[in-house]
């Protein structure tokens, strides 16, 4: 058995974090997989306010797909050929 | 007459109805799609990986649209649309344990994740762009800008009212011709009948005295035009849909599309042409505005000579 970190998102449903990514203006941004559902994967921002970290939605596409890009980059060399 | 503008307006309608007929089959298999982003990847499927339509339709691009439905999918779960409030959920997270299997599981997915990023750049607007503006501008000969303009005419069509229409036009004189061909599909799958009726009324009231339509005029070949007009009178009901008349304008219209020039229209549509002119005079007379030299002065020279 292997310890993981699960969180509960505003849908009501647990999600494991299999990955960080931390952009070059240093926001983070986990990676999350439906615990029951593992086809249900979400990408949430990291906040930060004083009493602690808060998780919300991208802003935009654009975002989205500079943090897409940024996984790509981290796991270059790890790609599956089909 | 321009031939190469017929070529390149023929080849623009066939592209746009095989895109229209790709992203009706990727929204009908794929529903995590709308309409808008399956145009995207319609074009971006026909343009950068050159698949035709019939391979589309036939399958052969379905492992690329599963990726890209995936991807879809994340984007859907994680970006906040445009009138969602934000909502903040704070970070607190418990430890649980799983085996060994589901840790494979969740590397799985983590390598199809890593996967499909390589069909990432299907996803967004600008890169689409910078895509289409590549390679339509060799292929069917349009300029960046109206890229943009196309989009909106062909994403936003219900949104857009006719004034809006006619500025696009004026800015893009260009456009005309795709304008005339989203009339065309929506006429005829009886969409926006309204907003093509205003748009005449616009046209007609402007036709003698606005400046600014100069540009369009200059740019729009006679068998464009033609069209434009025999459409504008089948939209008003001057010609009643499905009626014999209709079906030779029809008939008139497909084969302007065609040919090259009007020597080469066949005997019996100049005839129908003829029946046009005489019958609506509206025809008449913004075909003779066009310019010196139109349809109108052949078809005069056809007749005898006759204004």
């Amino acid at each position: 058995m292997i310890d993981v970190n699960v969180m509960t998102l505003e849908n009501g449903k647990d999600y494991i974090i299999t990955d960080t990514i931390i952009n070059d203006n240093n926001n983070k941004y986990l990676f999350l997989v439906g615990k029951l559902d593992n086809n249900d994967i979400v990408i949430r921002k990291v906040i930060t306010k004083n009493d602690g970290e808060y998780l919300v939605k991208l802003d935009s596409e654009d975002e989205f797909e500079e943090i897409m890009t940024l996984f790509g980059d981290k796991h270059k060399g790890e790609k599956n050929e089909e | 007459m321009a031939n190469n503008k017929t070529d390149t307006l023929f080849e623009k309608i066939n592209f746009n109805s095989d895109c229209r007929n790709v992203a009706e089959y990727i929204v009908k298999k794929f529903a995590d799609f709308d309409l808008e982003k399956a145009m995207q990847i319609a074009k971006y499927l026909m343009i950068e990986e050159k698949y035709s339509r019939e391979a589309i339709l036939n399958g052969e691009a379905d492992k690329f649209l599963e990726k890209r439905s995936k991807i879809q999918q994340i984007v859907n779960n994680s970006v906040r649309q445009e009138n969602e409030n934000i909502i903040e959920v704070k970070l607190r997270t418990k430890k649980e344990k799983i085996s060994k299997k589901d840790v494979q599981k969740l590397a799985g997915i983590m390598a199809t994740l890593i996967l499909i990023t390589s069909v990432l750049g299907v996803t967004y607007t600008d890169r689409m762009n910078e895509a289409l503006v590549r390679n339509t501008s060799q292929k069917i000969d349009v300029l960046a800008s109206e890229v943009v303009v196309k989009d909106e005419i062909a994403y936003n069509y219900n949104e857009l009212t006719a004034d809006r229409i006619i500025n696009l036009c004026i800015d893009n004189p260009n456009l005309f011709d795709v304008l005339i061909y989203d009339s065309y599909y929506k006429i005829n799958n009886g969409h926006r009948l309204d907003t093509f009726t205003e748009i005449w009324n616009i046209l007609q009231n402007r036709l003698s005295n606005d400046e600014s339509f100069e540009p369009i005029y200059s740019k729009i070949s006679n068998k464009t035009f033609l069209s434009y007009v025999l459409n504008i009178l089948m939209i008003n009901g001057k010609i009643e849909q499905n009626s014999k008349e209709y079906q030779k304008c029809i008939g008139l219209i497909s084969e302007f599309a065609l040919k090259p020039s009007y020597e080469d229209i066949s005997k019996e549509n100049r005839v129908v042409l003829k029946e046009m002119l005489q019958k609506y005079q509206d025809l008449g007379l913004m075909l003779y505005k066009e310019s010196n030299k139109t349809i109108m002065n052949e078809v005069n020279e056809e007749m005898g000579g006759r204004k």
